[in-house]
Formats: C-alpha cells, sequence, structure tokens
C-alpha cells in the first residue's frame, strides 16, 4: 500500500499541503483538463451534481462556472481542503469518505471526481458508490493518475499512492455496473501528455 | 448546513434515514447538531455549519 492510501495518513499530509496545494497542483493538473473531465460529465442547468475528493475547489469552480454554485454538493475528508476552497466560493460542503458516501441511493444527475481515486484504499468500493448515488441515465467521470512507463518512476509513484493501469480503471466502472465507458489520456503539457486518464461511465 | 441537504443525506455505513437534532441555528442553516441514524445507533456531528458524515472509524 502506497504512503498516502492511509486514510488518516492521507488527511495529515493534506492538512500541510493544503497550504502550498494550489501552487504546486496546476503542474499535474491543468485549465484544458478539468474542463474535459466537466465536460465528459454532460452538465446542464438544473442538475444536481456531486464532487468526490474537492478538495480545494479547483474542479469545484469549473463545475460551478457552468451551472451555478446551488447545483454543487461537494465532498472531502479534509476539512484544512475545504477552507481553503471556502475563500473562494461558500461551497455546500458535507465532510464524508470516497467509499461511504453519505448520500441515498440515485440522487444526483452526475458524480465528477477529480485526482482523487488515488488515495482510495479501495477504489473498486468508491466507483461502486459512484454508482449507487448517481441516477439512472446520469454519467459518473473520474480522473486519476496513469500508471508511468518508465519502471524507475513507477517504483517511486507506486510507493506515494495508487498508480492504476487504464485496464483497471475500466474494470471497476464495468463492476461497478456503468455502461458507454469512454476513456481519455491526458497531460498538462508536451512532455506529460499521459500522466492522468479520464474515465467516464453511465448508469 | 442547510436544512435541504437532509432531503439527500444517508447514513454512511447502512445508506438509512438520518433524523436531525438541531443545537443552534441561524436564519440560513444549521451551525451545530447532530444526524442520528436510528439503525446504527450513531450519531453524526454538525459543527461551524458542516456535517461529518465520516464513518466513525475514520474519525479524527
Amino acid at each position: 500500500m502506497g504512503y498516502l492510501e492511509d486514510k488518516k495518513r492521507a488527511r495529515t499530509f493534506y492538512r500541510y499541503f493544503s497550504l502550498i496545494y494550489d501552487h504546486v497542483n496546476p503542474l499535474f493538473y491543468s485549465d484544458e483538463m478539468r474542463k474535459k473531465v466537466v465536460d465528459m460529465a454532460h452538465l446542464h442547468q438544473g442538475m444536481l451534481v456531486l464532487e468526490v475528493g474537492s478538495g480545494t475547489g479547483y474542479t469545484s469552480q469549473e463545475i460551478i462556472s457552468r451551472i451555478g454554485i446551488d447545483s454543487l454538493v461537494a465532498l472531502d475528508q479534509s476539512i484544512h481542503m475545504y477552507m481553503k476552497a471556502r475563500e473562494k466560493f461558500p461551497l455546500r460542503f458535507v465532510r464524508g469518505d470516497a467509499e461511504n458516501l453519505p448520500f441515498r441511493d440515485s440522487t444526483f444527475d452526475a458524480v465528477i471526481s477529480a485526482g482523487s481515486i488515488e488515495y482510495w484504499p479501495d477504489p473498486q468500493k468508491g466507483v461502486s458508490e459512484m454508482h449507487r448515488v448517481v441516477k439512472p441515465d446520469g454519467w459518473a467521470v473520474i480522473i486519476g493518475p496513469n500508471k508511468p512507463e518508465n519502471p524507475f518512476f513507477r517504483k517511486i509513484a507506486e510507493n506515494i499512492m495508487l498508480f492504476p493501469e487504464t485496464h483497471e480503471y475500466r474494470m471497476w466502472f464495468e463492476r461497478a455496473g456503468f455502461r458507454d465507458i469512454q476513456m481519455k489520456i491526458v497531460g498538462p503539457n508536451r512532455l506529460w501528455k499521459s500522466l492522468a486518464v479520464i474515465i467516464s461511465g453511465k448508469k | 448546513m442547510k436544512r435541504e441537504l437532509l432531503d439527500i443525506l444517508a447514513c454512511p455505513v447502512c445508506k438509512g434515514d438520518l433524523e436531525l437534532e438541531v443545537e443552534e441555528e441561524n436564519d440560513n442553516e444549521i451551525i451545530k447538531g447532530k444526524l442520528y441514524c436510528k439503525k446504527c445507533d450513531e450519531s453524526y456531528p454538525i459543527e461551524d455549519g458542516i456535517p461529518n458524515l465520516l464513518p466513525p472509524n475514520l474519525r479524527d
């Protein structure tokens, strides 16, 4: 298990990481990437959207710029990351765990999770929870890291957190019951064209 | 948290309904209180307006 897959450890890490997060994150997660993520959720006005692992609100910002702040419910484990988001806009926030979502079945028109799955000890459970809370015909979208091709970087990466292979993302979505599964390999710049995977599926 | 949020919340463990107990509320939202799951006999706190629905074993 990677160092940050222990949830309490990850939370302590984020308590301090939250202070610099908004300066570091754009290196790995660009504006173009976040636009693609939100595009794949097929949002429109009047929808109710859940964001799992809302962090400092980088992806939340893109969601609310499209369909308004009242359309979003944001969930995160870390109160410190949320405080950073709160400085930017008054999110509707619930503190909770991705693998144990505190929502009723078939509640949301779409569910989005950006850069969170790499901290889930049981990704299948988290993906299945997204499936449970999204309405029939609603989309779920996840962006997470792609396994590095270089074996040296792969070894380093795996000691920190989870770097799934594309077939694993697909398997989790299939087993959760999603259909029309689509995948995109993306990166923040020309050197890192395959840093991340975006996967979407319909309930 | 706003009262309407209760319509979509569920117990993170058994996914059952939650009962709201308000301790402090202003014009907009509930500042302090509890969300109680009868089935699990577990209370989830609302503090500073934020509902903490982490499963009990993941709380601080």
